[in-house]
């Protein structure tokens, strides 16, 4: 049993894996939409984030996967990856904008008095000073992640409560089911803090030096 | 246009649901999480630790997982709820779950001062905490409930799986009717965004304007504002 719900951690992984690198891509091109010169375009940048997080995210899984059966039919994981990282993507793109929020006016300043080219600003000023609080929200988005990559057994992927849902139906044990994949999603979820918690420490510690 | 407005009527009953699911599972889930809020605050590990672990299990599983052990692992031990009840427990806890630490946040960072302020008047406990501490942490917390309500709003989309005929629910089984999927899923979708965007827009303002970011700082922040001088009334 343990051995047959197993099987979904790597389902489980893959599906996160896969939409936090959409939603980490996506969104940095729409927190850099929301930074540029044009109103329009900031606000339409603005309009994506609302959106995105205006829909839940089983109804995005939905839209990818059975609304576009027509005109792009998608197997279940793939959809399962694209639906979860647009809903992401504005999760991101907030995170983004948050960091570079904290930077201090004064280094952005300091940056723009030294005439740095924009690149340059971002790559050796603000993106160093505020790499450890976009390590700590990022952590915790992926984990966020995790827990609603759950959601893609609605559409037939057999992740880790995929598998659990079958184990209930033939085996009449839903409990035990349910506890065995609970323990594995925790330990995933430790497994992605901890070396993000390290990571953070580092970056903090060398900014101190 | 008329096409809309008269598959919009027909979601209805959906949207009334919905709406009922995430009220009752707020009226269920934010007294619980004040309270826990409110044990917290205790010395005592007896009271602390109990409460940490739920809630770290609680944070650790899907939304999703939360509801199959509720409406299926729940009558394995004789306790039969309802598909709506059963929905409604599962969303409560997992809200209590992720908003009781906000609460907690916010009340430990009350200033001792107002606390020994109301003794020194020589208030009860009870009103002390009604009346100065909850006032000011709630408020202070005011942001983050509100964007972890739409989140428990949104939420409800899952409860179709156990058996209630919610707004996405319902968008499902007209999609299967008339194989138009993009369409209806679309339409439900529109109304979630158009109930949540409000709210969400209502949550960032109120965050701004008290100059916070996010995250405990952003909370930090606003609680010393909230601490200062016009937020204290004295009971």
């Amino acid at each position: 049993m343990i051995e047959f719900l197993a099987q979904g951690i790597g389902t489980t992984v893959q599906v996160t894996f896969g939409a936090f690198v959409i939603a980490a891509l996506l969104g940095a091109i729409v927190a850099g939409i929301r930074r540029c010169p044009f109103a329009f375009l900031r606000w339409l940048g603005g309009a994506y984030v609302a959106l995105v997080r205006g829909v839940p995210p089983v109804a995005w899984l939905f839209l990818v996967f059975f609304g576009l059966q027509d005109h792009l039919p998608l197997e279940p994981v793939p959809a399962a990856i694209i639906a979860l990282g647009i809903a992401g993507s504005g999760y991101m793109a907030e995170i983004y904008r948050a960091a570079l929020e904290a930077v201090p006016a004064g280094q952005v300043d300091a940056a723009d008095a030294l005439a740095m080219s924009r690149w340059d600003k971002y790559r050796l000023v603000m993106i160093p000073s505020t790499a450890g609080l976009l390590a700590a929200s990022t952590a915790s988005y992926v984990i966020a992640l995790l827990k609603d990559s759950a959601l893609a057994s609605l559409i037939g992927v057999m992740e880790l409560t995929g598998r659990a849902d079958v184990y209930r139906r033939y085996y009449n044990e839903p409990i035990l089911a349910f506890a065995v994949i609970a323990v594995f999603y925790v330990g995933l979820s430790v497994a992605v803090a901890v070396p993000a918690r390290h990571l953070e420490r580092r970056i903090l510690r060398r900014r101190a030096a | 246009m008329s096409d809309l407005l008269h598959d919009l009527q027909e979601l209805g009953p959906g949207i009334v649901t919905t709406l009922w699911l995430t009220v009752l599972s707020f009226v269920l889930g934010f007294p619980l999480a004040v309270l826990v809020a409110i044990a917290f605050q205790s010395k005592h590990k007896l009271i602390t630790a109990p409460l940490v672990v739920a809630i770290e299990i609680l944070r650790g599983m899907p939304a999703l997982l939360t509801l199959y052990f509720v409406y299926y692992g729940l009558p394995e031990q004789g306790i039969v709820l309802s598909a709506t009840w059963s929905a409604c427990l599962a969303f409560a806890l997992t809200f209590v779950a992720y908003t009781a630490p906000i609460i907690a946040a916010a009340i430990a960072m009350v200033p001792a001062a107002h606390v020994e302020a109301g003794e020194a008047l020589g208030l009860g406990r009870t009103t002390i905490t009604l009346r100065i501490v909850l006032p000011q942490a709630l408020r202070a917390a005011l942001p983050p409930l509100i964007s972890w309500t739409v989140i428990l709003f949104q939420g409800t989309s899952l409860a179709g799986w156990v058996g209630t005929s919610d707004l996405f629910a319902m968008a499902k089984s007209q999609g299967a009717q008339d194989y138009r999927y993009l369409y209806h899923l679309a339409v439900a979708a529109g109304v979630y965004a158009a109930i949540s965007i409000p709210f969400l827009a209502l949550a960032a303002r109120l965050e701004r304007r008290r100059g916070g970011g996010s995250g405990i700082r952003g909370l930090a922040r606003s609680l010393r504002r909230a601490a200062g001088p016009s937020a204290v009334t004295p009971a």
